[in-house]
């Protein structure tokens, strides 16, 4: 990565959250956010962006246990540029979102706000400064961050379904780590400009809904809009790093799987979102084109003229791996087709009538509870524990079933297919 | 110059016309074929219905949705390998954004159009398609997987016929196959659906609005069937060259291909395992089974 250096990269990663703490509706929280993504993005010193991080969490409104900070923080201090510091931190930053909102917070937490975007520059940035060391370890950890977050959605406790893409950004710089550690340059390259694509995206959709009212459709994971590109680079810098690197199969794969996990999460916060009326006005459409076109030309001519590609061909984004999204013939076939055949009249465009969108929720949202057919499962792991401490033969054994079958040879054949695709994972992950 | 670029592109677009004038007889395959070979008495394709939409749209427009679908369609029409793997527009061929394209503009058509005050009954039935859309995502991401990983640097589709061609991989066919079965059992062809008050009441808009939907459907479920046929049969796809039996042989490998999606479609309807999940997941472990092994097997 030689054309991105250290500094340059973090740069880019602030100026986003930057940008939404100083547009912040909350003056005083604007000010604090802002500081705070100041101090840790363009201030290499670990001292004082602890410094600045410990005054966001104890003023701000995450509500982590304070021994938890005092720990993540004096571990940052200590373990400068270590993977630990993050380790401990990212969870401080997440804290809400993680144990759920309480009334008080959840003001404060509303995507009017510049909360979520500065806490994903923030996390992006920590993440940046610790995991070169240990780029495994930093991206299981996102990974990790991002299965609890979806999994307190679907659960129902983050009732913002689009709060989970706050860990994107982060598991892409964590994968952009990933990639520079094991020298694919052009990956590593690529997925740091998806992250800073996705947290313009964040900023943009936390403005107010009167300036800009289309933000919510840009982080949908449709291709023209911007989420898709997210999406597609980081699945393909994920794979790249799955084939070209040794060891990283099976993560690699894992990390991609997450990020169609979030997309879907962006759909459905699409999908509950309400419309306003069945006709946009020519201004609102004129400004969702303007940023898509700004964003996708400012993508093409960095990754072919700042960055150097030489083998990209005409107009296109690359993830690293060989393939390469035709950015400039989809947008003039998109813009052609819509100048020619969309119904236009009185300064408005016309979008559609109908339901689209369906009402209420589409997965039935509940709290954790063991289902019923896992429960016996769980019953006969138990019989199955009990049998090998009992497999000396004395009278329990002979009750249970699978202490039979497993004398028997083990002639069915669910347990065979079981032991078969055990054994193809494990020749699979070792390849 | 002009045999470079010029041809290709005059290529796609013939194809693109090719595909489009086919269409009611594809249509009338997928949606009627089933209930003929299940004994009923069905009509024929509906060509003339078919041009007298296509006029409707030149002359009224269409809304921003509907648009969006049909540029889905289009682009897929445009940019699949028909005949060849290798045309003007090929490039655009890739898996993940085509299919995400058609899964948003099946959602972008609201399942033919549902009014307001729909039934419940249809209510359920777009739920269940938004479902069945967050599943195909995921599906596609997994076939994204199996390609980048058994065959790397491969560019689209037409980077992994071009590498099928010179490399058999062992095992990336069957997953393909199996993948795409998932995805035909996660998605299925549109279906109509009963709409709600707005139509009965009988404003001109929106029986407009339900005409273009149907309209926009039939090649939505066109696109959506030559994308799943094209991702899990990439090994009969042809590469034709100056040689007539090259052609011939592309010609019977797109023949063969479309048979068998057909095929599987009308089995899947008969049994009635559409939008089955169970199904779709054991298509699912299949597939990684199959790759894992064929990785394991070299």
């Amino acid at each position: 990565m030689d054309f991105i250096t250290r500094d340059a990269v973090s740069y880019c990663l602030a100026v986003p959250g930057v940008c939404a703490a100083l547009g912040d509706v909350r003056r005083a929280r604007g000010v604090l956010l802002l500081l705070c993504v100041v101090g840790v993005g363009l201030l290499t010193s670990p001292l004082l962006a602890a410094l600045l991080l410990g005054i966001v969490t104890a003023f701000g409104a995450s509500g982590a246990p304070p021994w938890w900070q005092v720990i993540a923080l004096v571990l940052l201090v200590l373990l400068p540029g270590q993977v630990w510091g993050c380790v401990a931190v990212l969870p401080v930053l997440f804290w809400p979102w993680l144990v759920g909102e309480k009334a008080t917070t959840r003001a404060a937490l509303s995507r009017e706000g510049s909360v979520a975007p500065c806490m994903a520059a923030l996390a992006a940035l920590v993440v940046w400064h610790g995991a070169a060391s240990a780029p495994l370890c930093a991206v299981l950890l996102c990974c990790a961050m991002a299965v609890l977050l979806v999994l307190r959605t679907v659960q129902g406790v983050v009732t913002d379904f689009a709060a989970a893409g706050m860990v994107r950004p982060a598991l892409l710089v964590a994968l952009a780590a990933a990639a520079q550690h094991e020298g694919l340059d052009t990956a590593g390259q690529g997925a740091i400009i998806a992250a800073v694509l996705d947290l313009a995206v964040q900023w943009l959709r936390s403005w107010p809904v009167q300036s800009l009212s289309v933000a919510y459709a840009l982080s949908a994971p449709f291709p023209p809009m911007p989420g898709f590109i997210v999406l597609w680079v980081g699945v393909h810098a994920a794979l790249n790093l799955a084939a070209a690197a040794s060891g990283w199969a099976v993560p690699a794969v894992f990390c991609a799987l997450i990020l169609g996990a979030l997309a879907v999460l962006e759909l459905w916060h699409v999908c509950r979102t309400p419309r306003q009326s069945d006709a946009v006005s020519m201004v609102e459409v004129g400004k969702a084109a303007g940023l898509l076109i700004g964003l996708t030309a400012a993508l093409v001519l960095i990754q072919k003229y700042v960055l150097g590609g030489n083998g990209v061909p005409f107009a296109s984004f690359g993830g690293g791996d060989g393939a390469f999204l035709r950015l400039g013939s989809i947008a003039l076939f998109l813009c052609l087709f819509y100048w020619v055949i969309v119904r236009r009249g009185g300064g408005q465009t016309f979008l559609g009538h109908g339901l689209v969108f369906p009402r209420g929720t589409i997965f039935s949202l509940r709290r954790y509870t063991v289902p019923w057919a896992w429960r016996r499962y769980i019953v006969v792991m138990r019989k199955v524990v009990r049998d090998v401490a009992l497999l000396g033969g004395r009278g329990g054994a002979r009750l249970s079933s699978v202490g039979p079958a497993l004398r028997e040879g083990g002639a069915s054949l669910g347990w065979w297919l079981v032991v078969l695709a055990t054994i193809l994972a494990v020749l699979g992950a070792q390849s | 110059m002009i045999s470079a670029y010029v041809l290709p592109i005059i290529y796609s677009v013939m194809q693109c016309v090719v595909f489009v004038v086919c269409l009611p007889w594809l249509q009338w395959c997928l949606r009627d074929a089933p209930r003929w070979v299940a004994g009923e008495a069905v009509a024929g394709p509906q060509w003339g219905a078919f041009w007298r939409s296509w006029r409707m749209v030149w002359r009224k427009r269409l809304s921003i949705m509907h648009a969006f679908a049909l540029a889905a369609a289009c682009v897929s029409f445009l940019s699949l390998p028909m005949l060849s793997s290798v045309h003007g527009f090929s490039g655009m061929a890739d898996p993940l954004f085509l299919g995400s394209f058609l899964l948003a503009g099946r959602l972008a058509l609201g399942v033919w159009g549902v009014w307001f005050g729909a039934p419940q009954v249809s209510a359920v039935a777009l739920r269940r398609e938004w479902r069945g859309a967050g599943l195909g995502l995921i599906i596609l991401g997994v076939i994204e997987a199996l390609i980048a990983l058994t065959a790397p640097g491969s560019d689209g589709l037409a980077g992994l016929c071009a590498n099928l061609q010179v490399e058999p991989v062992p095992g990336l066919e069957g997953a393909l196959a199996c993948a795409a079965m998932a995805l035909a059992v996660v998605c299925p062809p549109l279906r109509a659906m009963s709409p709600g008050r707005g139509l009965l009441e009988g404003a001109s808009m929106l029986r407009l609005e339900a005409d273009m939907a149907r309209h926009v459907a039939v090649l939505l479920d066109g696109a959506w069937l030559l994308l799943l046929v094209d991702l899990g049969l990439p090994g009969l796809i042809g590469q034709p060259d100056g040689n007539v039996w090259s052609w011939g042989a592309a010609l019977l490998g797109a023949a063969v291909r479309l048979g068998l999606g057909l095929g599987v479609f009308a089995v899947l309807r008969l049994t009635q395992q559409e939008r089955s999940g169970r199904i779709a997941i054991l298509f699912i472990g299949m597939a990684l089974l199959l790759a894992l092994s064929g990785r394991a097997a070299t």
